[in-house]
């Protein structure tokens, strides 16, 4: 059921702002709108002061994002070494107090992190070049001498290099100076003099014989000696690196610190951004928004109870204001407001299908799963999940979907289908009663039954658009477009099932439907376009024909599980009768790897023909059945409230 | 697109071929009597159902499984790069990627179906007339090439769905439109049962 929305304008003093905000997060009834001007304040400028609140309102709206953004990233930083959240842990419960004030605690902690891994960052580079230069300088581990002793004379310079050592005799045959020193790789060290005035041949003759100059780091010590320095110093590095991991590691010791931080973070961001949409004067604020009309008194209390002296203004919308959609359902149904809501919300004047469409979805849930041992786990699973996790929005919505889905396929499983993929006869003898329609043994009998329980979808969704259109004063869409092909199903019907002159009324049904159809389907034309409207109404036979066909997947998705679950059953079937050869241990090994196999592949069965049966059958809601009544459009109904990830708030 | 057609004409022309030499091979040579002689040489003529059997087998597991693993595969390329930029879509992203592994299921059911009517797992399938196996070979053909085919197409609007997760973090419609695809897979899977089922085995 849609509850409607009054809208709100409320008046304070600045002063009891923050307050006033806090107490509305808290409880969780308005949804905060952009000040929208309508009311006393029309026409004033945005005033000094109202700019000036704007704008200090999206200053701390920054800061408190920049915050949630360093926890989340601290957070992922930190994700390998935080203890693993298991399937069916329920989160910590804490309170808002505790969550907000853990905010200055989590940024500490970031800031150690940041520090931390700049300092990493810092030694990795180091490391780095300390690396290249070693790289530099092994092959001159040979030369004897420190190389700032190197220094040009007068006439000569001096170039060390490297080259191969069968090309010194080149070196010989040129005349030019040149001192060797022991190979530390496949080229040897050489320091070669060149003469200043014969610098250029020299330098040709050099580069003729595979000389390649060294390109050294900036030292002046003996190689070997600096050598071993850089080694000593890249030790201590990379114990430093290694301690500094480990204190990124123990960090994550601060996980639920920064967990708490993070949904603290998230709460003051709403509430900032909540403050952004807020109008000021000097001395007072408005806020408009949207509050549920059930809610309307709850919120009149709050606002007595924190800010005595304020003005408020509760209305209905206008015509032209679009407030948003919430539903409120039983707790058997609310769950299935999901489903709708993937589709889109029910528009604010509409009409929520969700209870209509609940039955029909767990009807065709169950024959599509249509596996008992199946449900039955699926249930259970479900069960615990609510009951030790606690889930909370979608997910706890989707828990809930196949709890009851599981606990219709239990039954459509007894009726129509197989427990863990085996035949029920097959399991408690032929006189065994059920299931009372096989798919496997009578196919056609299973394809016409799920068509026709979808024909029956069909026709009230066909009704339930009739009840709609009457009740909004559309009496000619309700009886000429609708109330016509009910009047042609029924007379046909009659005439199919019926051999007494009682087939005389499905004669006068079906054809004052047709007359009703042909006669004032096109109404909206005039002249030749009114009577060709109409017979193109008839047109419309082919839609009614392939929703009806689009049950049949029903058939295919329930027969499909069964067949699925068999055939694993076969395949560890076989597995065990092969292992049973083995000697002495073949009964404990074939017992055991059959009822791995067994239990990894039904669970895998059960995972896709669930996922499959979730879809298939929520589509069989959106297009075959919504498609003939609903009203899309609608926005969720979203208060400022309290939303946390890791922590559930008391 | 063009690879895939291309790749979708080989494997189906392969598989008529396989049917045509299964023809050639497989056909009994007239008259009937396994003992009757040509020439004095003896004519093997014992039914040859079996052949036709494996190779429906074969054709219903091998072409929509190709058809799931490219399709798979294509979406979870995709998946995996929402799933790189932020975690938290994995799971929208995973159902996405998980419906065209359907057609291969669906494949591997007639496969199953083949194998236990036609008695390949009993072993009676030594005894399979021919033409009854010839009704199995044509029954596989149904879910194995709209099996390759629709799980290639509704791969290419997973994809695209995986794209309306990463811009607006919930999938919405988009699984209503990779479903529309699937309907050509089930509907071939129904026509395949009832004709695997339809084989008068025992009469």
């Amino acid at each position: 059921m849609i509850v409607p929305m009054k809208h709100i304008s409320l008046f304070a003093r600045k002063d009891d702002e923050r307050r006033i905000m806090k107490a509305l997060q808290e409880n969780g009834v308005v949804q905060i709108e952009r000040f929208d001007g309508d009311s006393p304040a029309e026409g004033a400028e945005l005033s000094p002061a109202a700019g000036l609140f704007r704008a200090s309102a999206q200053t701390e709206l920054a800061e408190k994002a920049n915050d949630a953004a360093a926890i989340k990233a601290a957070l992922s930083r930190l994700n390998a070494y935080l203890p693993k959240v298991g399937f069916l842990d329920a989160p910590p419960e804490a309170d808002e107090e505790t969550l907000v004030s853990s905010v200055p605690e989590a940024l500490e902690v970031c800031r150690e992190l940041d520090e931390l891994q700049k300092k990493q960052q810092a030694l990795r580079s180091q490391a780095e070049k300390h690396n290249a230069s070693l790289k530099a300088l092994k092959p001159f581990s040979g030369v004897d001498m420190p190389l700032g002793s190197i220094r040009p004379t007068k006439t000569a310079g001096f170039l060390l290099g490297l080259m191969r050592e069968e090309k010194l005799g080149l070196l010989d045959e040129a005349g030019i100076m040149y001192d060797a020193f022991p190979a530390a790789g496949a080229r040897v060290p050489v320091l070669a003099a060149i003469p200043n005035a014969e610098r250029e041949q020299t330098l040709s003759i050099l580069h003729g014989a595979g000389f390649t100059e060294a390109a050294l780091p900036d030292i002046s010590g003996v190689p070997a000696e600096e050598i071993s320095l850089i080694e000593s110093e890249l030790a201590s590095l990379e114990l430093s690196q290694k301690e500094t991991a480990e204190a990124i590691e123990a960090l994550a010791e601060k996980g639920d610190i920064l967990k708490r931080g993070l949904d603290g973070a998230m709460i003051e961001k709403a509430r900032a951004e909540a403050r952004c949409e807020l109008f000021s004067t000097k001395e007072t604020f408005a806020l408009t928004g949207w509050v549920r009309s059930d809610e309307a008194d709850k919120l009149l209390r709050i606002l007595d109870e924190t800010a005595p002296t304020h003005y408020i203004e509760v209305r209905d919308p206008e015509d032209d204001e679009q407030p948003p959609t919430y539903c409120k359902n039983s707790k058997f149904f609310a769950p299935f407001e999901f489903i709708t809501n993937m589709y889109s919300p029910p528009d604010p004047r509409g009409f929520d299908p969700t209870v209509v469409m609940t039955p029909f979805y767990l009807l065709f849930f169950g024959l599509m799963m249509g596996d008992t041992g199946y449900g039955i786990l699926m249930s259970i699973a479900a069960a615990l999940f609510i009951k030790l996790r606690k889930p909370k929005k979608g997910a706890g919505q989707v828990a809930r979907i196949i709890f009851w889905g599981g606990l219709s396929t239990i039954v459509f499983g007894l009726l129509a289908g197989t427990f863990f993929g085996m035949n029920w006869y097959d399991l408690f003898g032929e006189s065994f009663p059920f299931p009372l329609l096989d798919p496997m043994k009578d196919q056609m009998t299973a394809i016409i039954t799920y068509c026709a329980l979808g024909f029956g979808q069909i026709i009230v969704g066909m009704i339930i658009s009739i009840v709609l259109h009457i009740k909004n004063g559309d009496w000619q869409t309700a009886l000429f477009d609708i109330g016509s092909w009910l009047m042609i199903f029924a007379g046909a019907a009659i005439l199919l099932l019926v051999k007494s002159p009682v087939k005389y009324v499905g004669w006068g049904l079906l054809g004052l439907g047709l007359l009703l159809l042909v006669g004032f389907g096109g109404r909206a034309k005039k002249g030749i376009g009114r009577i060709v409207g109409g017979f193109g109404k008839l047109y419309d036979i082919t839609g009614f024909l392939s929703d009806v066909l689009s049950y049949s997947r029903v058939f295919a998705l329930g027969l499909a599980t069964g067949a699925m679950g068999s055939a694993f059953n076969l395949v560890a079937g076989i597995a065990r009768d092969m292992l049973k050869g083995i000697p002495v241990v073949g009964g404990v090994v074939s017992f055991i790897v059959a009822a791995a196999l067994l239990a990894v592949l039904h669970v895998f069965s059960i995972a896709m023909n669930a996922l499959g049966a979730f879809i298939h059958c929520a589509r069989l809601q959106f297009i075959e059945y919504y498609n003939r009544f609903y009203t899309p459009g609608g926005k969720l109904f979203k208060p400022l409230g309290i939303d946390t990830k890791y922590n559930n708030v008391k | 697109m063009k690879k895939f057609r291309k790749f979708a004409a080989v494997a189906i022309i392969a598989i008529l071929a396989l049917a045509v030499c299964g023809a050639v091979f497989a056909e009994p040579a007239p008259g009937g009597d396994p003992m009757m002689t040509v020439g004095g040489a003896p004519v093997d003529n014992t039914p040859k159902g079996y052949i036709w059997a494996a190779l429906g087998c074969c054709v219903a597991m091998i072409l929509p499984g190709i058809g799931s693993a490219l399709g798979v595969g294509m979406a979870g390329r995709a998946a995996a790069g929402v799933a790189a930029e932020d975690p938290e879509k994995s799971g929208a992203c995973l159902m996405f990627e998980l419906l065209p592994a359907t057609q291969g299921l669906y494949g591997f059911v007639i496969a199953m179906f083949i194998a236990v009517f036609s008695g390949i797992l009993s072993g009676s399938v030594m005894n399979l007339a021919t033409d009854l196996g010839r009704s199995f070979f044509y029954a596989s053909l149904p879910i194995g090439v709209v099996g390759l085919v629709s799980a290639y197409f509704q791969s290419r609007v997973c994809c695209a769905g995986i794209g309306i997760v990463a811009k607006q973090g919930n999938g919405g419609m988009g699984i209503t439109f990779a479903i529309m695809v699937e309907l050509y897979a089930i509907l071939a899977l129904i026509i395949s049962i009832l004709m695997v089922v339809g084989v008068p085995v025992n009469a």
